[in-house]
């Protein structure tokens, strides 16, 4: 918890899951990762940590918030949802977080 | 790292690895386990992380030991010293241990909050770290 104050992203609640997803999956360091996601969202890197904008945001193209949402997508059940959900929601998904 | 786990996943499955160290300092008893030529004994964090990102991974986790007989502002500084060089020459994202005996953080079982966020922020911010 102490962590996640002082130097954390803030996990779903910002982009914190997205940037730490492409270091996991493309090797890609910190300012790089950052700067890949910004690019994908279409937002400044500065506002990948803004809770404000990314609540927005998040919302809009429905990858789930730190709060439950109704009908919203929630952890792997809202994966499993969005699996199952058109095509065109699919793919701003697979884009926000470059599969 | 000798037996080739790390590669054998690398190029198997579609996991992401991170390999973490147990000390800064990898030990004179290892003195007979080498990688590809480069004996692992003697070697340091920015050494041990070109190993690492060479078998593969996708993550190292560098670790310092805190030394209990000094202050917290003498290993903060020396961890961080360890770490920073380490993420400069790294190629692969750097996930430091910042914990209980690690990364600066005193020994005991419930860390100070005053002093565990002092350690992962000076490990972002002068180490340079990619995650903690």
């Amino acid at each position: 918890m102490s962590h996640a104050l002082a130097s954390g992203m803030g996990g779903i609640r910002t982009t914190g899951d997205l940037v730490a997803r492409m270091q996991l999956r493309k090797k890609m360091r910190l300012p790089q990762a950052k700067q890949y996601v910004a690019d994908k969202l279409k937002i400044g890197v500065d506002d990948l940590a803004d809770s404000t904008v990314m609540r927005t945001l998040r919302e809009e193209l429905d990858i789930g918030v730190i709060t439950g949402r109704a009908r919203g997508p929630q952890g792997h059940r809202g994966e499993a949802q969005h699996r199952r959900a058109p095509r065109h929601r699919r793919a701003v998904l697979e884009a926000a977080v470059g599969r | 790292m000798g037996d080739g786990y790390v590669e054998e996943l690398a190029t198997t499955t579609d996991l992401a690895i991170e390999v973490g160290m147990a000390a800064e300092f990898v030990l004179g008893f290892h003195g007979q386990l080498d990688y590809r030529g480069k004996r692992l004994a003697g070697m340091w964090p920015h050494q041990q992380v070109k190993v690492v990102q060479e078998a593969g991974a996708h993550l190292f986790g560098p670790v310092v030991n805190t030394n209990s007989r000094r202050s917290t502002p003498w290993n903060v500084a020396r961890a961080v010293t360890i770490v920073k060089e380490c993420s400069r020459v790294a190629e692969i994202p750097i996930h430091a241990n910042v914990g209980m005996g690690v990364g600066g953080v005193p020994m005991f079982e419930v860390p100070p909050p005053d002093v565990l966020t002092r350690c992962s922020a000076a490990m972002v911010e002068i180490g340079r770290v990619d995650g903690l």
